[in-house]
């Protein structure tokens, strides 16, 4: 065997220049896939990060509202009594946060955009303020009456600066609609499409004298738990001890609460229901981002297999049949099928290994060398969540890139290796 | 020097002092920015009801032009105003109520009653309802000097206006110039940021007489207000003032409601 590794080596080397161009087709196929898959991790952690951020906890308690069946207001009414059944059995991981929700229109001038808007528990949640990227003022500043954070691309379309006068127009949860001046006191980063669609940040106190919510009304409790939480059992429990104590609670949908609002609003009952939901369910309209991504991921892929199968198998085709008398020689001086096989089937082996591992380790070096510093257009920034190439390489992916084109090649080699092996030794030395 | 002509010499010093002590005495420090503010407010406001249209017509930057006709229902005793909205005819019917604090716009096509704010822009222009309430720059506003800007050979006293802290106003900061008479002849709005918000141009006012008083009030005839982020400008003339008194009625949801039918 090792006589047979040694005889794969030596062809490798001896055509150095086939060798050379298989192996950077190969190493430049793999670099590709672990690339586009180091975008697609870097995207999807980039998405969850930002949907946790501005838009839902990992799992949300939320509620609908219906003063009558004509209305729909996205709140917990009594607040202070699903507290009461959720907290008991929350993990001990899990910390609980009250948040607001709503849709509202911001206008200065003559200038109005709509976007989903949340409250926040600012003097509660200062740990999770952080996790805002803010660009001008600070979100502790929203703690004052009748103030907003909004988020750069709304300021942009708005025309408004951080002390600049706003005013947000909502409709209440009687179905009337209300409107309220409010000084912009921050102004966040891009935070791609939620920028614009989840770009107004108030306290709850404002959005409650918006929305003209009581005291003890609460639009969301959200669960912050971290990735190692199983939120679905978790749902699944608080959705059960919640329809235990009374409350009419909403089957899971894989839907964010504002696609809900408009189905339930067509429903013909009034008063409360309770929705559980996951950071999943509450970012499945952008679902499509890293739906698409994955698809790519798979293609690519296709494509690094492809190429690797066909370019493998076109190579040693050729240095069968370049090598038939030196095949005749070695079946003549006794070697048996079973070894010409290997010794093929380890050149297209070694090369794909080696190929693969270069390209993939290159390829994960460069990813981590670029992260966070090659800036985006604006328009991908939007479907990326980031301003700069969200590019996150996993060890992995490195390896499943690796095994892939490795067992491309083991598969490119088969053919080729058992026409050499089908040879004669005579037929062979007649070529002589 | 004679007694006689010492006497003499003084006399005709006195004679010559006494028009200049006396002007010199006469002569009265202009007045304070706060005190101006008073008697702008004063000027133009109304003891009787007010009725009267506004016509404005806008030119936006694209040259594409509209125009709008809006009657104007003010007491101003009761901080009560109504706008009915009578041109374009897809806006005919709808307006604006204030009631105290309140202020509401109405839609006649959707029969919705929306409350807005003051700053809110009205009938999709670039206009306020301030531009057509009462004048009330020394309730919302503390003014300062800001120096005099001579414009062809004439000179204008301007004032900085800073809006306070619980007034609810359309320009945070405003910017007066004035005439020798104290009368505004421009103002240019900003926001706290410094960015300008609009500019208007006072081109002519109308001198009234308040029939609950007597005496005499200013208003606007005709107003040039200029966006130059967008470069659109309307052009709001104030026309048919009526000061008499209103119906009660006017100034309720109802009553606008039943215009259209």
């Amino acid at each position: 065997m090792l006589a047979v590794l040694r005889i794969a080596l030596r062809n490798l080397l001896l055509h150095r220049e086939r060798g050379l161009l298989l192996l950077c087709v190969i190493s430049g196929a793999s670099a590709l896939l672990v690339g586009v898959m180091a975008l697609k991790t870097g995207v999807a952690a980039t998405q969850r990060e930002v949907v946790t951020t501005f838009l839902s906890g990992d799992l949300n308690i939320g509620g609908y509202f219906k003063v009558h069946p004509d209305s729909i207001a996205p709140v917990i009414g009594e607040a202070p009594r699903v507290r009461a059944v959720v907290e008991p059995l929350l993990p001990a991981e899990c910390r609980l946060r009250e948040r607001g929700r709503g849709q509202a229109t911001a206008g200065a001038g003559r200038h109005r955009v709509g976007s989903f808007m949340m409250g926040l528990d600012v003097a509660r949640e200062q740990d999770s303020l952080s996790h805002f990227k803010v660009k001008d003022g600070a979100l502790q500043s929203l703690e004052k009456p009748r103030t907003v954070a909004l988020s750069t691309q709304l300021a942009e379309r708005l025309r408004v600066k951080r002390g600049d006068i706003t005013t947000l127009f909502t409709q209440t949860a009687g179905g009337k609609r209300n409107a309220l001046d409010v000084e912009v006191v921050a102004i966040t980063e891009r935070a791609g499409l939620l920028g614009e669609s989840a770009g107004i940040l108030v306290s709850n106190a404002t959005l409650r004298e918006l929305g003209g919510y009581r005291p003890e009304a609460a639009g969301v409790f959200q669960l912050a738990c971290g990735e190692t939480t199983d939120v679905d059992a978790l749902g699944g429990r608080l959705r059960e001890a919640l329809r235990q104590a009374g409350f009419e609670v909403l089957p899971a949908s894989n839907e964010a609460y504002g696609d809900k609002l408009t189905p339930l609003l067509r429903e013909g009952w009034a008063g409360q229901r309770l929705d559980v939901s996951t950071w999943e369910d509450e970012s499945s309209f952008l679902a499509f981002i890293t739906d698409g991504l994955s698809a790519l991921t798979v293609l690519v892929g296709a494509i690094v297999f492809g190429i690797v199968v066909v370019g493998l198998f076109v190579s040693l085709s050729v240095a069968v049949r370049e090598r038939t008398r030196e095949i005749g020689t070695l079946r003549a001086m006794g070697m048996q099928r079973t070894a010409v096989v290997g010794m093929f089937m380890l050149e297209g082996l070694l090369l794909g290994l080696l190929a693969s591992s270069l390209g993939a380790g290159v390829a994960a070096a460069l990813c981590t060398f670029l992260q966070g510093s090659v800036s985006l257009p604006e328009a991908l920034a939007g479907f990326l969540f980031s301003d700069t190439l969200p590019l996150a390489p996993r060890l992995s992916q490195a390896v499943s890139a690796v095994v892939l084109v490795t067992v491309g090649a083991a598969l490119a080699s088969i053919l080729p290796a058992a026409r050499a092996a089908s040879l004669p030794p005579r037929s062979a030395m007649e070529s002589l | 020097m004679n007694p006689r002509a010492l006497v003499s010499a003084c006399a005709l010093v006195l004679a010559l002092l006494l028009p200049a002590v006396a002007g010199a005495a006469d002569a009265k420090p202009p007045p304070s920015p706060d005190e101006i503010l008073r008697l702008i407010d004063k000027r133009m406001s109304m003891a009787s009801d007010y009725k009267g249209v506004v016509r404005i017509r806008e030119i936006r930057k694209d040259g594409v032009e509209r125009a709008i006709e809006m009657h104007v229902y003010r007491r101003d005793s009761a901080q009560n105003f109504l706008m009915l909205i009578t041109q374009p005819r897809n806006l005919a019917g709808g307006g604006y109520l204030r009631i105290g604090g309140n202020l509401w716009e109405y839609s006649a096509s959707t029969g919705q009653w929306v409350r807005t704010t003051r700053r809110a822009n009205i009938v999709g222009t670039i206009a306020c309802e301030g531009d057509f309430d009462r004048s009330r720059l020394a309730e919302d506003y503390t003014a300062k000097d800001d120096g005099v800007e001579t414009i062809r050979g004439t000179p204008f006293r301007k004032l900085l206006l800073t809006a306070k802290e619980s007034a609810e106003v359309s320009f945070p900061l405003l910017r007066l110039w004035l005439d020798a008479d104290n009368n505004i002849v421009k103002r240019v709005g900003y926001a706290p940021s410094g960015r300008t918000l609009r500019t208007d141009v006072v081109r002519s006012y109308q001198r009234l007489k308040d029939p609950a008083t007597g005496e005499s009030v200013y208003h606007y005839r005709e107003v040039l207000e200029l966006e130059e982020e967008e470069g659109t400008q309307i052009i709001v003339r104030y026309e048919d003032v009526q000061l008499a008194p209103l119906d009660t009625n006017i100034f309720t949801k109802t009553w606008l409601e039943g215009r259209l039918r």
